[in-house]
């Protein structure tokens, strides 16, 4: 009995499922040590992404901020909010949040805010999406950042796709 | 847009290994070991090729640094199925490690001998991995790798350039190789530009390019020591 | 060591981008702010110049920082020593910070000889009591202090604790090389050559380009700075050639020790076709005609013995080369506008090392290159803020364990040989040893010796950042900063023309808990209290830098290195004189060293003789009074009295077992070298560039790229001639046993067409039995098997004596580098 079709399509199967533990691994949500509110922030008080991502014009990772940028306001507790206090606890012992990160490359692509961002003119929305609305940490990006989707906003402003620009 | 090359002059080499040195610390270029570099299968970008004619008093030795010579028709290329190895828009071959799938074509087709692979997965023993350059990913096992021109200079100097409002200018480019060398032998930039200190040097008559006469059109020139 | 197979499942770990696993199982051992910052900072650059600390070169290095943290090294395109370049053991700066063997804490041997961890406080404590008892006892003499951290500023800092404590006993464990100098010129130092500004260098024994006190240097003034046609030529005599040497225009091969016939076979070619520099012969030498001495006796001239005794043949006889090179080279040599002769490598290791010096500096001499551009000077001293010399009664009565033993008759001694034998004997009962930076026992033909002498000294303390062979034998371990962790103060090199300091600050924190060896000291000096702490006033070691640099600003000479070396520049300040104006302050001074990390004086002052020149004739003497003089005591003080002088030199020469007759001797002639053993071929063993400073081998890449010129690596070789391997039935890649009456290495033979034959080349640096670094019990040490005998003039023991058999171990596995001579 000829044993071929049947060991490929067990073997077919078999990566089926292991992608698909794979994916939904990948794909859990991310969930944030404080439920940081960006719409009380930017819509509210009218913060700018740049007052707390210090970087995003001049560094190639616009940073995501910790306890020393936070203590600049919350250094004491503004409101009574739990969340807040949490905050405040970890200004005071020093101890860095364990942020999680929500949008990042990996390894081998070399992406530098500052070419997008103050060469580029690219506003932060275009990637990361209304950011400033959410109320509630996202569980995932607004915005998936892909190969693909570099590759489709590259053509159409007429940048070059040469795989060297970006692949280090 | 440039045509990246660069030019070697052999009179003023005197061997003295810190390109090899400067590249394996810009490219973070792992240490095979002991037992692997007896094999043949150290890791170097750029090698000091020894060339001996002669014997005794009458002996002539010397080094040619030899990194991926970039060819504008490069041999391997064409056998790569994936096109993880390609010609950039401005003439360096590139080796996209997230495309490569090891099946190490193009280092049979290259005759300059400029790629190497990694048979495993390379070692940081201790906090070694922290000396390495964040501009240049770490490579994992199972993918062909080679010189870039220091591509991640030409991005980086562009990105710096475009920041201060100017155009790239001769000179802004510096390849780690040629930047390390005490004898100032090596010399980078466009060869499109007619003006630039490469294409100048191009034209010196002791100007040549190693196996020329296959055809693959070298950007790395060299030029032969004076007699 | 690297272990070279891993499994898949690990790849899974790395691939997923966690920092946090290390290799060889070992955790991160940076703090964890920094492994953060490194993940998650802007990635902002900055740069940051230093000074590089892995050789006594000190070349000027820029960092560049991401986010403050160290990633790269380069070059200082401004420093004026190596110009943008750097070497491949100064690109491994960062693998040695990061280095996964470095010593953390220190430690202390236990009553078990196992070590344990124990304070600094602590272990400055019992540091500090042993050295109050022994000064409280008037004891201080038993204190010995060997260092080898590069630079005037930390030597003179270890000299000022040895005072303070009350111990003559302070040496580098290194002999320096200058008593040609001494004996010719009259001075205590090796004289700037200036080969940045010579067209042409003739090399005796010294690869340039590799070895040395500053071989980037080397590249880049003679190459680097210079246009293609421009460039330095270089001739090179010698018995291998390595891959800078292969640059040179001709290549003398020699037989071993005959560096100074050769010379003295130019110089007669020179005298004899009359192209020497008569009017610098006539004004500023003594000794080149034949003259009448003090009591009406008449002497032999240097140009008698050269024509009567150097001819070429005869010398193209005794160094195996043809007669018409020599000739050939004296042409050359005559034809060129700033020619110079240097003497280094292996013709400095010899037995008869300080006979080929005196040979080959005669040449300088004769071609009259003394003060002038492209010719030998002294650099300009740097006006640091002297120290003020404590008054010690005691002291000036003592003799130092380093001074020689006057019935060897010699000018000096091999510092840690004295040390060991006078140990052991018993005649220096030293109680204390203080070792910085050095690894005697490992890098000294005498360390088997020395450490016998260990185990006799009560309290050995050595100052490392790694574990290392000698180390290993002390009883407490004080870790040290890597050089990119601390200040450092570097000084002008030896033979370097312009003077130069550097001054290296730190670019990250220390890493672990360590210290830098100056602060060491001063916290002894602290700790014994009374005198010591009052000779040592400084708080910390910048401290004392930043005093000893008020000096430069008060003398306003040099000037900060800020920007281009273009000829034209240097011009325009020699004619209206160099200043310092843009500094008046010591806080700006200090501030803009900070930024440019160097200061130099290219200046030297013309015309100064008497400072050239300080022998009793006031002029460069091919005769050396300093010598007669020497042989004179040394053979008078062997005899009883009433001995006529004629007699006390012939004692003399026969106690320093020269070959040659008493009216030749005080001149530059060829003492025939002296080996040991009864092997076939012999030893020379060489400092790659690859082997630079102690700490090369921490490195996995300079293990990696260890022997390139073979595109080997991890391996020590044994350089042979292809006659030789035919001989001896030996091919490239055959692993051989090196064997000489002292023991046996293990080696890769190499084979190479242009080494002479009868010789066997071994490079330094490899077979360390310690956790150094990566290169633990990788490749073969040849100072091992070496039987140490002496430079009867200098006491410096040789390393290029022994003759040694190669036995086949394994024939060459498959696989491997092309053979050298093979692929073409």
């Amino acid at each position: 009995m000829s044993s071929g079709p049947l060991r490929a399509a067990l073997l077919g199967v078999l990566l089926a499922i292991v992608a698909g533990v794979a994916f939904s691994l990948l794909d859990r949500p991310i969930e944030q040590p404080i439920a940081f509110n960006h719409r009380l922030h930017v819509e509210d008080l009218g913060s700018d992404c740049t007052d707390c991502h210090l970087y995003a014009m001049t560094g190639v990772r616009a940073t995501i901020p910790n306890v020393e940028v936070c203590a600049d306001c919350h250094a004491e507790a503004q409101t009574d909010s739990e969340e807040e206090a949490l905050l405040v606890a970890h200004i005071a012992s020093g101890d860095p949040i364990p942020w999680r990160k929500l949008y990042w490359v990996p390894d081998h692509v070399y992406f530098s805010h500052r070419r997008h961002t103050a060469i580029g003119g690219i506003e932060c929305e275009t990637c990361h999406g209304p950011m400033g609305e959410a109320s509630e940490p996202m569980p995932r990006p607004f915005v998936k950042v892909t190969m693909n989707g570099c590759m489709k906003c590259h053509e159409q402003n007429g940048t070059s796709n040469d795989c060297l620009l970006c692949h280090k | 847009m440039s045509r990246w090359g660069m030019v070697i002059d052999l009179d003023r080499c005197t061997g003295c290994g810190a390109c090899m040195a400067a590249c394996h610390q810009e490219n973070n270029l792992p240490a095979a070991g002991p037992e692997e570099s007896s094999r043949d299968r150290a890791f170097h970008w750029l090698r000091l090729l020894p060339e001996v004619s002669g014997s005794g008093a009458e002996v002539k030795v010397r080094y040619v640094p030899q990194p991926c010579v970039h060819c504008d028709d490069p041999p391997c290329v064409r056998v790569c199925p994936v096109h993880a190895t390609y010609l950039s828009e401005e003439g360096i071959v590139a080796q996209i490690y997230s495309r490569c799938i090891g099946c190490r074509y193009c280092m049979a087709a290259c005759p300059y001998n400029a790629k190497v692979f990694n048979w495993y997965e390379p070692e940081w023993p201790g906090d070694l991995k922290r000396s390495t350059n964040p501009d240049v990913s770490l490579r994992p096992k199972g993918v062909v790798e080679k010189c870039t021109f220091c591509h991640h200079r030409v991005v980086k100097a562009r990105e710096e350039t475009r920041a201060a409002g100017r155009e790239m200018r001769d000179g802004d480019v510096t390849p780690a190789c040629a930047e390390s060398c005490p004898a100032g032998a090596i010399v980078f930039g466009d060869l499109d530009d007619p003006t630039s200190r490469v294409s100048e040097m191009t034209r010196n008559p002791r100007a040549f390019r190693l196996l020329a006469d296959l055809g693959t059109k070298p950007k790395v020139y060299y030029l032969a020591e004076r007699d | 060591m690297i272990v070279p197979r891993r499994e898949f499942l690990k790849m899974l770990g790395v691939a997923s981008g966690t920092l946090g696993i290390g290799g060889c199982g070992r955790d991160w051992l940076v703090p964890d702010r920094l492994v953060e910052l490194a993940q998650r900072g802007p990635g902002l650059e900055s740069q940051a110049p230093t000074i590089c600390g892995l050789c006594e070169s000190g070349c000027g290095l820029t960092v560049r920082l991401v986010d403050g943290l160290p990633v790269g090294l380069k070059g200082n395109p401004h420093h004026p020593l190596n110009r943008g370049g750097l070497c491949p053991v100064g690109q491994a700066g960062l693998e040695v910070l990061y280095a996964p063997h470095r010593l953390q804490a220190p430690q202390r041997r236990g009553a078990g000889g196992e070590l344990e961890p124990v304070s600094w406080d602590d272990a400055l404590a019992e540091v500090g009591d042993l050295l109050r008892q022994l000064r409280s006892e008037n004891q201080g003499s038993r204190v010995a202090l060997l260092t080898d951290e590069p630079g005037q500023l930390f030597r003179d800092l270890a000299d000022s604790f040895a005072r303070a404590i009350g111990s003559p006993n302070i040496s580098s464990t290194k002999s320096e090389g200058l008593l040609p100098f001494t004996l010719t010129q009259g001075i205590a130092q090796v004289p700037g050559f200036d080969v940045g500004k010579s067209d042409l260098v003739m090399s005796f024994g010294l690869d340039l380009y590799e070895d040395g006190p500053t071989p980037l240097h080397a590249i880049s003034a003679m190459v680097g700075s210079r246009a293609t046609e421009d460039r330095a030529a270089h001739i090179y005599a010698g018995t291998r050639l390595s891959a800078g040497s292969a640059k040179a225009e001709i290549y003398v091969p020699i037989s071993p020790g005959t560096h100074g016939a050769l010379a003295l076979g130019v110089a007669h070619v020179l005298v004899r076709e009359g192209n020497y520099n008569r009017d610098f012969v006539a004004e500023h030498t003594f000794g080149f005609e034949d003259w009448i001495d003090d009591r009406g006796h008449e002497r032999l001239g240097f140009r008698r013995l050269l024509l009567e005794r150097y001819y070429p043949d005869r010398v193209a006889r005794i160094c195996g080369c043809d007669a018409a090179t020599v000739v050939r080279i004296a042409r050359r040599l005559g034809e060129a506008s700033a020619p110079l002769a240097v003497a280094g490598g292996e013709a400095s290791q010899g037995s008869n090392a300080t006979w080929t010096g005196v040979a080959v500096h005669s040449l300088n001499a004769l071609l009259g290159v003394f003060d002038r551009p492209g010719g030998v000077s002294l650099p300009p001293p740097i006006p640091l803020t002297p120290l003020a010399v404590s008054e010690t009664s005691s002291l000036e009565q003592t003799e130092s364990i380093f001074t020689p033993d006057d019935s060897a008759g010699a000018f000096g001694v091999d510092p840690v040989e004295a040390l060991a034998e006078r140990v052991i004997d018993g005649s220096g009962p030293i109680a204390l040893l203080i070792i910085v930076s050095s690894n005697p026992v490992y890098s000294s033909p005498a360390g088997g010796r020395l450490r016998q002498a260990m185990e006799q000294i009560q309290l050995v303390v050595t100052l490392t950042p790694f574990m290392d062979e000698t180390a290993a034998h002390a009883d407490l371990i004080l870790p040290s900063h890597v050089f990119l962790e601390s200040w450092q103060g570097a000084t002008t090199p030896a033979a370097v023309a312009f003077s130069t300091l550097g001054l290296g600050k730190p670019v990250i924190e220390p890493l672990f808990d360590t210290r830098h060896p100056g602060d060491v000291l001063l916290e002894l000096g602290r700790v014994v209290g009374g005198p010591a702490s009052e000779a040592l006033p400084w708080v910390s070691y910048p401290d004392y830098l930043k005093e000893r640099l008020e000096g430069l600003v008060i003398s306003g000479e040099g000037s900060v290195v800020t920007g281009s070396f273009e000829e034209s520049w240097v011009h325009f300040l020699e004619e209206r004189g160099w200043r310092f104006l843009e500094h008046r302050s010591l806080e700006n001074c200090w501030a803009v060293r900070e930024r440019e990390s160097a200061w130099w004086n290219p200046v030297p002052a013309r015309g100064d003789w008497a400072r050239l020149f300080r022998t009793p004739s006031g002029r460069f003497e091919f005769f050396s009074q300093t010598l007669e003089r020497h042989l004179r005591e040394v053979g008078g003080m062997e005899a009883q009295a009433g001995m006529s002088e004629e007699e006390a030199l012939e004692r003399g020469i026969a106690v320093m077992g020269s070959q040659v007759d008493s009216d030749e001797v005080c001149l530059p002639h060829f003492e025939p070298p002296v080996t040991t053993g009864e092997g076939e071929l012999q030893l020379l063993p060489f400092r790659p560039i690859t082997a630079r400073g102690r700490l090369a081998a921490v490195s996995p890449m300079v293990m990696e790229m260890f022997g390139y010129p073979f595109l080997d690596g991890w391996q020590t070789w044994a350089e042979v001639a292809t006659e030789t391997a035919h001989e001896l039935d030996l091919a490239d890649g055959d692993v051989v046993a090196v064997e000489s009456d002292r023991g046996s290495i293990e080696a890769v033979v190499r084979v190479h067409p242009a080494a002479v034959p009868g010789t066997v080349h071994v490079p330094m640096g490899l077979g360390h039995d310690q956790p150094l670094g990566v290169a633990e019990n990788i490749g073969s040490n040849p100072i091992e098997i070496i039987d140490p005998i002496r430079d009867s003039l200098s006491g410096a023991l040789s390393l290029t004596s022994s003759r040694v058999n190669l036995r086949l171990i394994s024939r060459r596995p498959h696989g491997g580098p092309a053979p050298l001579d093979g692929g073409h």
